[in-house]
């Protein structure tokens, strides 16, 4: 094979093997190809300071990557562009050569470089400049112990190398740069289909960087505004003694805290440099009111945990990258010290690290809204469980003789702790109206001291308006974040709500949280409800409360009046009965025939009938009044007696009745032919009152110049009394209305005066008290027909 | 001839009243005219009044609870002013329309009543030149007729 083919051929397999890296350590290994290719004992890629420029007299190089043969570490990761080799091959652009460092007036010669000649052995150096993609200028050096031959003046294939590397560089980083996005995105969307707990998630994302980068550190901080706004947690870390404090809040000094505060990321090149002047002033004019002085003395410490000496603690870079969500900045990724080269973190990393913190925040603000929507959701389903219980609660209490309203006050105290996550802290005050107060009427909570217990609060327009009177007041509900109250230290945030209904006022619900500084919102939602829910049971037992004292009161006045009424009837019972037995037997005795009677005293004696039958009438509506049965008294009734009650009875509501109506009457005597040797049974007073109201409504309601039957029917097991006229239409659907007590037809009302619409209904239980019935049967042509069916045996 | 207007319901006081002003009021040649229902006295007896030149009564005596009219098959509906005070307040109603017509607005007026003045007030009457006769003080009524007729025609 020729120089040129084998020239090509090593440059392929160079290619191919640089192709073939898929870590970001994968540019030490192409170190480690070109070192071999050109018999170099070691190569160093250096890359200038991104901040200063590169003709200032701070110009520094520092290491990109490094290989050795024998895996030695590197001890020095920097040089002065002005005072190296490496600086001369980038300032003049061409391949330097010094075979013999410790002469060589190009290369270093600062403590650190000395150190790395000794212990490295190496004594011959070659620099190439190598010109990035963005216009930098880094540069490679070789190094060759003394038993290997020196470097040659020229070194075409060195140079290759050196064109090629830029284009191999970028091609890796963008390789791993893909990877480790596929791979978060992966993790993450793994999270979302399977619903993993965020915890693993982070330790995922933890891992996975601290895989790509081999980083000493990866935390992850993050802020829960359904908690505490403006409080960073740490929800993981690869490092805990890297972590200063677990939580971060905007106004504290610090690194991360900048991140958080301007929303931006902070990019420190080395930890290391923090003591150095002008590393802090670079870095004070690069992050405005940076206040820079983590006290964890991270050299020490970083040599602890890689049990290394601390000349050897490599570059400690560091970055702290917000996470957004939407435009608030809800969390920090910060990364630091990588355990093997490439140690450092550039622009190209911040970009890296910028989308991975764009992903993480889109998942976190996906997981807050779900987990406030789970919990709202299962705080709804539960609060309405709990509403349910309350509301039994309250049916039970209504139904006690004593309903007690502060039994369900503080049922509703505990549903309130119950169902408002970190409510703490709970009372209900209500009015004292007498006195113009709220008081404490209940309470939730370890913090409540009998002295705040005891505190009043006044609703006057003149005295001091506490927060809990203007809610009482206004009927809105009041809430503050971040409070500090003097009743209760631990308290954070507190909100006030009404407990109303209708247009009243009663109290008013406090609920203090000690565990964030806001309620969510449906937590403010759910106060309110159960705050209306409250003053509904408030408002329903007052009223059940008030029923029940007026229906006890008229429940007595009932009794007072019936027992008046009781009393009246039976002072006024005994005259009339008197009265009309006198009469009776003076008619009897004067006038053996009826017929002979001058009217004026059959009117007087008809009056007498009716007066005697409306005070039997208030003696039996008193009696059924109470609720008790009537009792029948029978004795048998023949059908002489029966047909001279019948006629009588027409007789007499026929001289009430004005003769200009001309309404007649027939009693079919025949027709009762059937009661002789088989007698009627029934209680003679109480038969008398039921035909008495019947035959009443029949010359009331009969149209003039009409006649009234009544006749007897018999009817197995029944013989019936059947009063039938024409008159006032009765409708099918007014059948059963007509013996409901006070019930009248509209037609019935017009044509009647005075007279309570009992008839019927007190003739319906003089029947049932027969084991009888009463039948009205409905108007056909305008003649209604009324029976009364006794029990025949 | 005097002219005396009845309005009574109850039939079994028609004969009562009748034989107590003949008899106690013989000398004044009266003339007794009983209207038994309400629809008859505010739709047959006032129009009749307006519209003929049918003599003028000298006096009202009227019973304060009346019923609206007697069953028939054509008989009037009840209006809306007696549906919403009931029959309880019929005679005020009567007394209300003889007090708007100008005819009849001096015309003695005499309740005739088993409610107390109490009862008639708790009813809204207006009883501005009303005798009050309660009916257990039915003999008194002659008495009465006698003193309204004689100042009205002083």
């Amino acid at each position: 094979m020729s120089i040129e083919q084998t020239f090509t051929q090593t440059i392929v397999e160079f290619v191919n093997s640089a192709l073939n890296q898929k870590e970001r350590t994968g540019i030490c290994d192409i170190l480690g190809e070109i070192a071999k290719a050109t018999n170099a004992y070691g190569a160093i890629l250096w890359e200038p300071d991104p901040y200063i420029l590169l003709d200032s007299k701070d110009a520094r190089l520092f290491t990109a990557g490094h290989w050795f043969d024998g895996g030695k570490r590197l001890a020095a990761h920097d040089l002065s562009i002005k005072k190296s080799l490496a600086g001369s091959a980038i300032r003049e652009n061409r391949l330097v050569v010094a075979n013999d460092i410790a002469q060589d007036e190009q290369t270093a010669k600062t403590d650190d470089a000395r150190r790395f000649y000794t212990e490295h052995g190496v004594v011959k150096c070659q620099a190439a400049p190598v010109h990035f993609a963005d216009a930098s200028v880094g540069c490679i050096t070789l190094f060759r112990t003394a038993e290997q031959q020196d470097f040659a003046e020229q070194n075409p294939l060195f140079l290759h190398f050196c064109q090629l590397l830029p284009g191999l560089r970028d091609s890796l980083h963008h390789k791993v740069s893909l990877g480790l996005i596929d791979k978060v995105k992966d993790i993450l969307r793994h999270a979302e289909d399977q619903s993993e707990d965020p915890k693993a998630v982070w330790v995922a994302i933890c891992k996975a960087l601290q895989d790509c980068f081999h980083l000493i550190e990866v935390s992850i901080f993050l802020e829960d505004p359904s908690r505490q706004i403006g409080e960073f947690r740490l929800a993981h870390t690869t490092c805990t003694d890297y972590v200063a404090r677990e939580t971060y809040k905007e106004e504290e000094p610090g690194l991360t805290n900048w991140a958080i505060l301007h929303r931006q990321s902070v990019l420190i090149w080395d930890l290391r440099y923090q003591r150095r002047p002008k590393e802090r002033v670079l870095m004070r004019d690069l992050y405005h009111d940076l206040i820079w002085g983590d006290p964890i003395g991270i050299e020490e410490l970083t040599a602890g945990l890689l049990q290394i000496p601390t000349e050897l603690v490599p570059p400690l870079s560091f970055i702290a990258e917000p996470i957004f969500s939407g435009d608030k900045v809800r969390g920090v990724l910060r990364c630091c010290g990588a355990k093997t080269a490439p140690y450092y973190f550039t622009r190209r990393e911040r970009d890296l690290f910028a989308v991975i913190a764009s992903q993480l925040g889109q998942f976190w603000t996906k997981r807050l809204a779900r987990r406030m929507i789970d919990e709202e959701n299962r705080a709804w389903n539960k609060l309405m469980l709990k509403i349910i219980a309350l509301n039994d609660s309250v049916n039970s209490e209504v139904r006690e003789s004593t309903p007690n309203i502060e039994g369900v006050l503080h049922k509703g105290l505990t549903t309130t702790a119950d169902m408002i996550h970190g409510a703490e802290i709970i009372d209900i005050r209500l009015v004292d109206e007498a006195k113009g107060e709220l008081f404490v009427a209940s309470t939730y909570g370890e913090d409540w001291t009998e002295e705040n217990r005891q505190r009043r609060f006044s609703i006057r327009e003149d005295a001091l308006q506490t927060l809990g009177v203007e809610v009482f007041r206004t009927g809105v509900m009041k809430e503050i974040s971040n409070v500090q109250g003097l009743a209760f230290p631990r308290a954070k945030a507190l909100m006030v709500v009404p407990i109303r209904s209708s247009n009243r006022n009663y109290g008013v619900i406090d609920i203090r949280t000690t565990e964030f500084t806001r309620f969510p919102e449906y937590a403010k939602q759910m106060a309110k409800l159960l705050g209306q829910q409250l003053g509904l049971y408030h408002e329903l037992i007052d009223t059940v409360v008030g029923l029940r004292k007026t229906e006890q009161q008229l429940i007595e006045q009932t009794r007072i009046t019936n027992d008046a009424f009781a009393n009246w009837q039976h002072q006024i019972r005994g005259p009339i009965d008197q009265a009309e037995f006198r009469l009776r037997e003076s008619i009897r005795q004067d006038y053996p025939h009826y017929g002979d009677v001058p009217q004026p005293i059959q009117f007087q004696s008809g009056l007498l009938r009716k007066a005697r039958q409306a005070s039997r009438s208030l003696q039996l509506f008193l009696h059924l009044s109470k609720g008790d049965a009537l009792k029948a008294r029978p004795i048998f009734i023949n059908r002489t007696d029966l047909t001279k009650l019948l006629i009588q009875t027409c007789l007499d509501n026929q001289l009430l009745t004005s003769k200009r109506r001309a309404v007649d009457f027939h009693v079919k005597a025949d027709s009762f032919k059937n009661l002789e040797g088989r007698p009627l049974s029934a209680d003679l007073d109480m038969l008398e009152q039921a035909l008495n109201n019947v035959i009443d409504n029949a010359f009331k309601y009969s149209y003039s110049q009409t006649i009234i039957d009544v006749q007897g029917i018999v009817e197995p097991p029944f013989f019936c009394i059947a009063v039938s006229n024409i008159g006032i239409p009765l409708p099918q659907g007014d059948v059963e209305n007509v013996i409901k007590r006070g019930w009248r037809a509209e037609q019935a009302l017009a044509v009647v005066g005075e007279g309570a619409g009992i008839g019927l209904w007190v003739v319906d239980h003089i029947m049932r008290a027969h084991a009888g019935r009463l039948e009205v049967l409905p108007t056909a042509q305008r003649r209604t027909r009324i029976k009364l069916l006794f029990p025949w045996k | 001839m005097g002219h005396i207007v009845v309005l009574e319901d109850d039939a079994s006081m028609h004969p009562l009243l009748e034989s107590l002003i003949t008899k106690s009021l013989g000398d004044l040649d009266l003339k007794i005219e009983v209207i038994e229902t309400e629809a008859d006295f505010r739709m047959k007896w006032l129009p009749s009044v307006q519209n003929t030149k049918k003599q003028r009564p000298d006096i009202f005596v009227i019973d304060v609870m009346l019923r609206w009219t007697d069953p028939s098959p054509n008989q009037p509906p009840r209006p809306p002013d007696v549906i919403e005070g009931g029959f309880m307040r019929a005679g005020l109603r009567c007394l209300n329309l003889i007090r708007q017509r100008p005819s009849l607005f001096n015309t003695p007026v005499i309740f005739l009543t088993t409610l107390t003045k109490k009862n008639l007030d708790d009813l809204g009457a207006n009883l501005e030149a009303v005798e009050i006769l309660h009916k257990g003080d039915i003999n008194r009524l002659p008495g009465q007729i006698r003193a309204a007729l004689a100042a009205s025609r002083r």
